[in-house]
């Protein structure tokens, strides 16, 4: 059984648990296909977390644009953040909004990797 | 331990209170499992819980008084621009049906009002289901 402690170390703990339940399934060469191109589409915490950040000095949202939230962003963006109080939601919830991306992400990779091969 | 003669009823008593502490010990565990389920639980759904409140707060004040406080930082900073500042009330028109008013304090309270229940519907998709992935 392919193990996600190896092959993606970088990988959050809950995320880790996710990912795991996602590769057990598959055979190695499948869990490497699978562990390469996750890491490179994968968004990482402290990303979001900066991009967070920025919004209270300059242009807010950016972070709900990275996550593929564009109605989100453009709310924020025209509206300071919804007046800095939902960038102030997005930085203690960050790591939930990086999570719910990346498991959306492992579902559309484990699915072109089981189309293809 | 040393045992006496009579030490049947101390012996129960001393098992009584073993499997007590055991007992006792199991709940706390199970309290501790249940609170770390109950945590997860809110931080996995801050997000739905935050917009619902606010548009169920927005649902329920009459926009046409003018509120005691203000949540913007701004314009408790003292500054008379905000480019956010006029939003809740917008959302509180569209919500009571009033669309001239709603576009004359904020132009973006309809959008914003369906955005939200956009992504409220999307979040309650999951409630219940990232719970278990402990973070701990």
């Amino acid at each position: 059984m392919p193990n996600v402690m190896q092959l993606l170390p970088m990988l959050e703990p809950d995320e880790m648990t996710y990912v795991q339940g996602i590769i057990k399934d598959m055979n190695d060469s499948q869990a490497q296909q699978f562990a390469s191109v996750y890491a490179n589409r994968r968004k990482d915490t402290q990303t979001i977390l900066i991009a967070t950040v920025v919004g209270f000095f300059g242009v807010g949202g950016i972070q709900r644009f990275l996550i593929g939230e564009t109605g989100m962003g453009i709310l924020y963006l025209f509206t300071a953040g919804l007046c800095f109080i939902g960038t102030l939601i997005d930085l203690v919830n960050h790591k939930k909004l990086t999570f719910e991306y990346n498991i959306g992400i492992a579902h559309q990779v484990a699915r072109m990797i089981k189309t293809i091969s | 331990m040393k045992g006496t003669k009579n030490s049947r009823e101390k012996q129960t008593d001393f098992k009584f209170q073993i499997t007590y502490c055991f007992s006792n010990r199991k709940a706390i565990v199970s309290i501790n499992k249940f609170d770390i389920r109950m945590k997860n639980f809110f931080y996995y759904n801050l997000e739905i819980g935050i917009w619902c409140s606010a548009l169920i707060y927005f649902s329920v004040i009459d926009p046409t008084v003018p509120q005691l406080f203000s949540l913007c930082p701004l314009h408790n900073l003292g500054f008379d621009f905000c480019p956010g500042c006029g939003l809740g009330r917008s959302i509180s028109y569209v919500l009571h049906g009033d669309i001239v008013a709603s576009l004359k304090c904020h132009p973006l309270g309809i959008p914003a009002a369906i955005i939200l229940g956009q992504r409220i519907y999307h979040l309650s998709k999951n409630i219940f289901r990232y719970q278990h992935y402990s973070s701990l």
